[in-house]
């Protein structure tokens, strides 16, 4: 049964591990077509809030998945180690809903939702 | 253009909207399913039709509301089975031809990516795992790490590389899935030398 202080507390001395993912999520996938069509997907739901990919995009990006990381209320589900968050990114023109996937501190995937009207 | 299937043949086109697809569903003689209408964000619809037996002029449809997120449904045709396989949104759900009706559903972990049927098995490949069934549909394993970038298979072994873990190499020869998993490889394969042991999840069902 999942304990959100407990989990406070174990969050509390780590920091999440972002890996490649800000390059899947600006449309910079490699591999197979799948992941390219998927990663593209992303880049045009940022851009379509005004999220471009910039060095200071990254760094927002990158902060709000410390904070959702941090914050035992994103929690939507949780199996074992692996744990579904939800959250929302706003853009200078619209919001999106973002659904991340993680495996303990490890980013594993994101969804992003919503038009960004 | 048809897909022939058994005594069926199908044909498959998109939609503008649901409306239209549902429009086109009602007219169907021989009945219609509509899948993935509990999906949170529908943007593209399909239409599987299969024109039943040998004369084609009966019509059973399959509507499929689709997520995307940059990714197509895929469809499995099983002529053996007189069944279809469709992977769409987060699942993958089995279609009797000849019943007209849901046979099976797996939901995923993550967004569907394709199929791969080799040997015995039919795999589901989604964006961070793979899901091994029998030919009738029951789950016999299946393995979650990464955002898989690619994968291949070399004799009866499943080598997949991942964004951010490294790479595994699955058995999938044995029928047990306390054997499926995983040799350690001592060839090299997608250029790295470094393979590592892994333990499958059993499904329980």
């Amino acid at each position: 049964m999942y304990q959100p202080e407990n989990n406070r507390q174990i969050n509390g001395n780590l920091e999440p591990e972002i890996g490649r993912k800000l390059d899947y999520i600006f449309g910079k996938a490699t591999g197979r077509l799948h992941n390219l069509e998927r990663s593209l997907s992303m880049l045009k739901a940022l851009e379509r809030i005004g999220i471009h990919d910039t060095s200071t995009s990254r760094i927002y990006l990158t902060k709000h998945f410390q904070q959702v990381f941090h914050n035992p209320d994103s929690i939507s589900s949780q199996n074992g180690n692996w744990v579904k968050r939800e959250s929302l990114l706003a853009g200078p023109r619209g919001f999106l809903k973002v659904e991340s996937t993680w495996n303990d501190n490890k980013l594993i995937t994101v969804v992003l939702k919503g038009t960004g009207g | 253009m048809y897909l022939s299937c058994g005594k069926h043949y199908i044909e498959i086109q998109s939609l503008e909207g649901k409306s239209e697809m549902m429009n086109v569903l009602s007219k169907y003689e021989g009945g219609q399913l509509v899948l993935g209408e509990d999906a949170e964000q529908q943007t593209t619809f399909y239409i599987v039709t299969i024109h039943l037996g040998w004369d084609g002029r009966h019509r059973f449809g399959i509507g499929v509301c689709s997520e995307e997120y940059g990714l197509k449904p895929h469809l499995l045709l099983q002529p053996e089975l007189s069944q279809l396989l469709l992977g769409f949104n987060h699942e993958v759900v089995a279609v009797g031809m000849e019943n007209r009706n849901i046979n099976f559903r797996i939901l995923l972990d993550s967004l569907f990516h394709s199929f791969l049927a080799f040997q015995s098995y039919i795999l589901i490949f989604h964006e961070i795992g793979v899901n091994a069934l029998d030919n009738r549909g029951k789950e016999i394993w299946e393995y979650e790490a990464d955002v898989i970038e690619n994968f291949e298979i070399i004799g009866n072994h499943l080598n997949l590389t991942f964004m951010d873990a490294p790479p595994v190499s699955l058995n999938l020869q044995s029928d047990h899935w306390q054997e499926s998993f995983a040799r350690i490889q001592p060839d090299d394969f997608f250029g790295r030398k470094a393979l590592r042991f892994e333990q499958a999840t059993p499904r329980v069902n």
